[in-house]
């Protein structure tokens, strides 16, 4: 009888079968722990979503890996290198899978050898490996010597290097034994790679060469047995777990916050008991690439916080709840399954919520998620918090806005113009929702006045909700406040549904993505636009004409809740249509755009320490030595205008879109 | 059960007259005392004050139990215990109002203890209700939540009220004075167990911004260090705190501590002085209670002069010497007043 079973003896066929199956219970058990902690989570909305749509975003994501395609870069190529070892080790599971466990382990493996599918997969696999080998030194090598500053703090070069030398010996150990079967006439053929090896082991006695075979068989054994236990032990899981949650995750804008906290026993994200489901899978599929600690201001300009690092925070306390710290990581564990002992305030704090960290991640996990709902705890279940907010909270709850002006005082930016307000009885095509910033800020009322003149020239039907109208709760919600968040959105919605309208333009995109995305969850159905929308219309349909000529090169800074949470880009074609203007490039812009530093309360918070990120975004968009600065968000020109003034920058202006329409119209 | 109507007002003096906060505190009483068609009644402690008891008629109050004693100088709570005691207890007014200052939130409880009397602490609002009864409104768990307060049972019901919460008021009206009805001074007991031996001004060096009622704020168009000693120098002679802006703090001129605004903290002093600020929404916003503003600026146009009592238009580099020269000629010196 020839083939490999010829070779192996029927004894130590089942010492392997025995030890395999052993370790492949302890791995199945592991796994087991970890779906049953994802089941234990709380449930979640689930958003509709047919089957083909997640089947769709499944094939383009996981074989696809269209997250690493998409993420290419001249910068960081570390993309390619995720795909070589993806497909390499999907080759290689197959190939344990079929051609050593039932092949070998089994004894069929003459009659799965046999036929030419099974050669050209072999060939195939060989052809795999050599790229994994590339692929391994490859990821060696960003651990040890390039170091790119996404995958720190905690590069773990020590136990890469493990991995590496393991899988190598491993891939080698394939090679040979692939070599020794051709050579000892188990098999007819060899691939382009163990081709190679076979003429080198040639040269050696055939009972040497049956020896070798006993001993890489056995090495191999013992490697696959390792990586058996190490991938679903280890931060290797997002492999088991990520295609479960890309499954999982129907796209919202990033913009929508999760409304978890509308269980009325739930008040954020305190201990393990408290994540959903699927912030379980999120955790558990995370790949801890760091592209969110690469995209984060926060993190970016040297703060305390990190994504990442939150995920990890996250991720500990749930595996020491379900006893699955792996033991390597036992000295890190913190001793309490409690985040507010975990994370630090100085983390959570740091947030502007600007989205990128969730934009980024190629996995469909949010940061961005498990820090607002840390931000809950503290807020709804511990009072923990700067005392500065307390200023904040106290104006909203007391006056319904973010100055504690009051309402009286929210039409007092319209004196002196013709700004009709809606009365129940009135009718309107438009409603315009002023939005605090617009209504009582000494900048930004001039913008609120330029809106509505503006929107005049255009023709537009529009009124104002004026006293009806409060903080559309946007700065409450991001910081946590959740109880106060759905008080304002619920007297907000019950005051819109009196009035007649068509649709709402915003001119802050906080109330727009606010009032757009997250409205509908309280049951606040309406038409949301942008006034950069509104105004593209306008201009597009001849509308509204600009006349003047306002030659100037303009740096356009994307404000994070239209161009990422939103993917609304209509105010950089606002200022293409200006005349004379011209539009320079910007480094990041559209939904890679960087945030100003403003959202998120960041706006009524100390700073925590680390460089400032509107100076560090102002250094970016002077660049290309612009004379305007335009933005089409009021926190975005606060903190632009501040980062200009204290950087020192001569000559640079930083303009409201809606000013420099006015200017031209 | 009382059936007395009558509001009374502790008084306190500040400068040789009644302090600000407690000429705002009788507007409040007489509203009171109005809406229970009672009296307004004052009390006052302390040495010979000239004028009191006309401030306090103009502010409607009907009588002035004062006790007159120039030992009652500094605030000593055993004697003003014993005083004021056995006055209630024979009036039975049916409130007694006084502020939240550190003479009221000592002396009140003592008061409260010894009567039996119900205590409502720093109210932010007293109303009237349809039956007679009381409704105090205080801010609980640091400001964010307001409590409703009725007491129980009869007899006296003694609030503090918080003074940032009573509006300012115009100049009094002419109005008759007040009846004075002196009250014995208590005899000074050298066994007491409380011995008052003197008090500390606080240092504007170190008190907190949001207790001073001086803040020197600076901002960004006070430049360089050497401006920022005379600065100090300003501070020192006029007893005023320093403040200022964000900027100053993230160039570390001033500790966090010291900010004013939407991300630091909120003063209420009765004078502050704007230096180089170019008053943003966020700044402004930090200023509350109505001070008397000093700002100087080098642009005309910047809107820190729509929030100024007293504009000054031009370059601190060459006004602070003569400001501070100013205050040196008036102070006498420039040591800490």
């Amino acid at each position: 009888m020839s083939g490999a079973e010829s070779v192996l003896t029927s004894p130590e066929r089942m010492a392997a079968l025995l030890l395999l199956l052993a370790v492949a219970i302890l791995a199945v058990s592991i796994v087991c722990r970890r779906v049953a902690l994802i089941r234990s989570g709380r449930p979640v909305a689930a958003a509709p979503e047919g089957t083909g749509g997640a089947l769709a975003r499944f094939l383009l994501y996981v074989p696809g890996q269209w997250s690493n395609i998409r993420n290419l870069s001249m910068k960081d190529l570390a993309g390619i290198q995720h795909l070589m070892l993806f497909w390499g080790a999907l080759f290689f599971f197959v190939y344990y899978a079929l051609f050593f466990f039932v092949g070998d382990a089994l004894g069929f493996a003459s009659l799965l050898r046999g036929s030419a599918l099974a050669q050209g997969f072999l060939g195939l696999t060989e052809l795999f490996g050599v790229l994994l080998i590339v692929a391994l030194i490859w990821g060696l090598a960003r651990r040890t010597l390039l170091k790119p500053a996404r995958l720190g703090p905690h590069f773990e070069g020590g136990l890469f290097a493990a991995i590496t030398v393991a899988a190598s010996a491993l891939l080698i150990c394939y090679f040979g034994l692939e070599a020794l079967r051709f050579n000892l006439q188990t098999v007819s053929y060899t691939g382009p790679v163990s081709g190679l090896f076979a003429d080198w082991l040639a040269a050696l006695p055939s009972g040497t060469q049956a020896q070798l075979f006993h001993t890489a068989w056995w090495i191999q054994t013992a490697m696959l047995a390792c990586f058996m236990v190490y991938v679903p032990y280890s931060d290797h899981q997002h492999a088991i777990f990520a295609p479960f949650n890309i499954l999982a995750s129907h796209p919202q804008p990033h913009g929508r916050f999760s409304p978890s906290g509308l269980q009325e026993s739930y008040r954020g994200l305190a201990g393990p008991t408290d994540f959903t489901w699927k912030q379980m899978l999120e955790v558990y599929g995370c790949t801890q690439c760091g592209r969110c600690q690469e995209a984060c201001p926060a993190a970016t300009a040297g703060k305390a916080l990190s994504p990442k690092k939150i995920i990890q925070h996250v991720r500990g306390s749930i595996d020491e709840a379900g006893k699955l710290v792996p033991f390597w990581h036992k000295a890190e564990a913190a001793g309490s399954v409690e985040l507010q002992h975990r994370v630090c305030d100085e983390e959570v704090w740091s947030c502007t919520t600007c989205m990128a960290c969730a934009e980024a991640c190629p996995a469909f996990v949010s940061p961005l998620d498990k820090i607002v709902d840390l931000r809950r705890d503290r807020v709804m279940a511990r009072s923990r918090f700067f005392p500065e907010l307390t200023n904040l909270f106290r104006d909203l709850e007391n006056f319904g806005d973010v100055f504690g002006k009051g309402k009286s005082r929210r039409e007092d930016w319209t004196l002196g113009g013709d700004v009709r307000v809606l009365s129940e009885q009135g009718q309107a095509d438009t409603l315009f929702w002023v939005g605090c910033q617009a209504s009582f800020h000494d900048r930004h009322t001039k913008s609120a006045k330029s809106v509505a003149e503006v929107l005049a020239k255009g023709g537009v039907d529009m009124a104002i909700m004026g006293k009806g109208e409060l903080c559309c709760g946007d700065p409450l919600r991001r910081l946590g406040n959740e109880y106060q968040y759905r008080n304002f959105v619920r007297k907000n919605i019950e005051n819109l549904k009196k009035l007649h309208f068509k649709r709402i333009v915003t001119y802050c995109p906080h109330c727009y993505n606010t009032l757009k995305n997250e409205y509908p969850q309280f049951g606040g159905e309406f038409e949301v636009i942008h006034y950069t929308e509104l105004l593209q219309d306008l201009i597009g349909s001849g509308s509204l004409k600009l006349k003047k000529q306002l030659p100037a090169k303009v740096a356009y800074h994307d404000p994070c809740y239209l161009a990422r949470g939103n993917n609304l880009t209509k105010g950089r074609e606002v200022l293409d249509a200006l005349p004379g203007a011209s539009t320079l490039d910007v480094e990041r812009s559209g939904a890679k755009t960087f945030c100003c530093g403003g959202g998120g309360g960041a706006m009524w918070m100390r700073e925590t320490g680390g460089a400032k990120i509107n100076e560090l975004r102002v250094r970016e968009l002077v660049q290309d030595g612009p004379e305007v600065i335009a933005t089409s968000c009021p926190y975005c020109v606060v903190m632009l205008e501040d980062g200009i003034r204290s950087l020192g920058v001569e000559n640079v202006k930083c303009k409201d879109l809606i000013e420099m329409v006015r200017e031209s119209v | 059960m009382n059936t007395n109507k009558d509001v009374w007002v502790l008084v306190e003096a500040e400068d040789g007259k009644i302090s600000r906060h407690a000429t705002a505190l009788l507007e409040e009483g007489k509203k009171l005392a109005a809406e229970l068609s009672g009296e307004l009644h004052a009390l006052y402690l302390g040495p010979e004050l000239g004028g009191i008891g006309a401030e306090a008629g103009a502010r409607g109050a009907g009588k002035l139990y004062a006790c007159i004693d120039g030992k009652l100088r500094q605030y000593d709570p055993l004697r003003y215990q014993q005083v004021i005691l056995n006055l209630l207890k024979k009036q039975q007014p049916r409130l007694l109002l006084a502020l939240s200052s550190s003479l009221g939130s000592d002396l009140l409880p003592r008061l409260a203890f010894n009567l039996h009397s119900p205590l409502v602490s720093n109210c932010a609002e007293i109303e009237v209700e349809a039956d007679g009864e009381l409704l105090f409104m205080k801010p609980v768990h640091k400001g964010r939540l307001f409590a409703k307060v009725r007491c129980q049972g009869e007899g006296i019901r003694i609030a503090s009220y918080l003074p940032e919460r009573l509006p300012s008021c115009d100049e009094a009206g002419a109005g008759s004075p007040a009846e004075l009805v002196a009250l014995g001074a208590a005899a000074e007991d050298k066994a007491a167990a409380i011995q008052v031996t003197g008090f500390l001004k606080a240092d504007h060096r170190t008190i907190d911004i949001t207790e001073a009622d001086i803040i020197v704020a600076v901002g960004r168009g006070v430049g360089s260090k050497e401006s920022f000693g005379l600065v100090q120098k300003l501070a020192d002679g006029i007893g005023g705190a320093i403040g200022g802006t964000r900027p100053m703090v993230d160039a570390g001129v001033i500790p966090y501590e010291r900010q004013i605004g939407q991300t630091g903290k909120r003063v209420a002093p009765r004078l502050i002085f704007l230096l180089g600020i170019s008053g943003a929404t966020e700044f402004v916003q930090g200023i509350v209670g109505g001070a008397t503003t000093v700002a100087v600026n080098l642009d005309r146009q910047s809107p820190v002069f729509k929030a100024a009592d007293l504009g000054i238009v031009g370059d601190l580099e060459q006004l602070m010497p003569t400001i501070v020269k100013h205050v040196r000629d008036l102070t006498g010196s420039d040591s800490r007043a």
